[in-house]
């Protein structure tokens, strides 16, 4: 299978000269990865979406980046409507820290358990 | 030509800080805002070391990785340009709504190295350059709190650095 490449990298030397690489973007993590030249482009694929991944996520379930954003983006939703009161009746700036700091920590344990 | 979008470099604002030793130093940051919030992308990265060499030869680590603001740190707040062509200089009315920091005083602690998109280490005397084709962008969450920072560490390069990210907003 052909993979067109999803970008290119070029890193410069004091001489001038040009590194040139083809990226590819890992559809599971969005990490970049720089194609190697003569490298199997099926070594690193995920069958079931069908795009290339990285190194990290071979093995784990195909979780598409953008259902990704949308999973942390409705838990952003759940962990403002779930401290909404609180953040409007903070009266001060430490106040509001210390609820942000606790929807953080929220988030993360949200995160972690997900799968 | 250039998608449109916008563009910020941390000669933009603030005053650019010395290259640290691991963890290093953030150089740009971007989030979306509190409130009327939208997904970005970033579609081209360049960065290099804008100082004097270091006497002795070394390399210097860049990564783009997710940053949260639990402990967002202090940096000077950026104004993004557009790149779509429609750039006035006075009472410019295309403005992101995307947060973009630069030059950090007091590190954001929250970075997750696991969610790591970009590294790439090179050498002091280099610079590196990184653009999408149409596809390849990426992509970050309308969240607050959660976006892409831009960070370089060397154990010996001791001045300053300077990268520029371009995005879009949809």
């Amino acid at each position: 299978m052909y993979l067109a490449p999803k970008g290119y990298s070029v890193v410069t030397d004091a001489l001038g000269k040009e590194t040139r690489e083809d990226t590819a973007k890992c559809w599971h993590c969005q990490h970049i990865i720089f194609v190697v030249a003569g490298a199997d482009p099926n070594e690193f694929f995920c069958r079931q979406c069908m795009q290339p991944i990285c190194q990290d996520c071979v093995g784990k379930p195909c979780e598409h980046w953008e259902a990704r954003l949308d999973r942390q983006e409705a838990t952003d939703r759940w962990l403002q409507q779930r401290f909404a009161e609180k953040l409007a009746a903070a009266s001060n700036e430490n106040e509001l820290q210390r609820l942000n700091a606790a929807i953080e920590r929220e988030r993360f344990l949200h995160d972690i358990k997900a799968p | 030509m250039a998608t449109p979008g916008y563009t910020v470099n941390n000669l933009m604002a603030g005053a650019q800080q010395n290259v640290a030793v691991t963890p290093g130093i953030t150089i740009l940051r971007l989030n979306a805002p509190a409130a009327a919030f939208k997904r970005f992308f970033v579609w081209e990265l360049d960065l290099g070391q804008s100082g004097p060499p270091n006497a002795t030869d070394c390399s210097v680590q860049w990564w783009l990785a997710q940053c949260s603001a639990t402990a967002a740190g202090t940096g000077s707040a950026t104004t993004p340009e557009p790149t779509g062509g429609g750039f006035v200089a006075a009472a410019n009315i295309d403005i992101a709504v995307t947060v973009a920091t630069g030059n950090y005083t007091a590190e954001p602690t929250t970075y997750t190295a696991g969610q790591s998109f970009y590294a790439k280490a090179i050498n002091q005397r280099s610079g590196a350059f990184w653009q999408a084709a149409p596809g390849g962008e990426l992509y970050f969450p309308q969240l607050a709190s959660t976006g892409p920072g831009l960070r370089c560490y060397s154990a010996t390069y001791a001045s300053t650095a300077l990268a520029r990210l371009n995005f879009t907003e949809i």
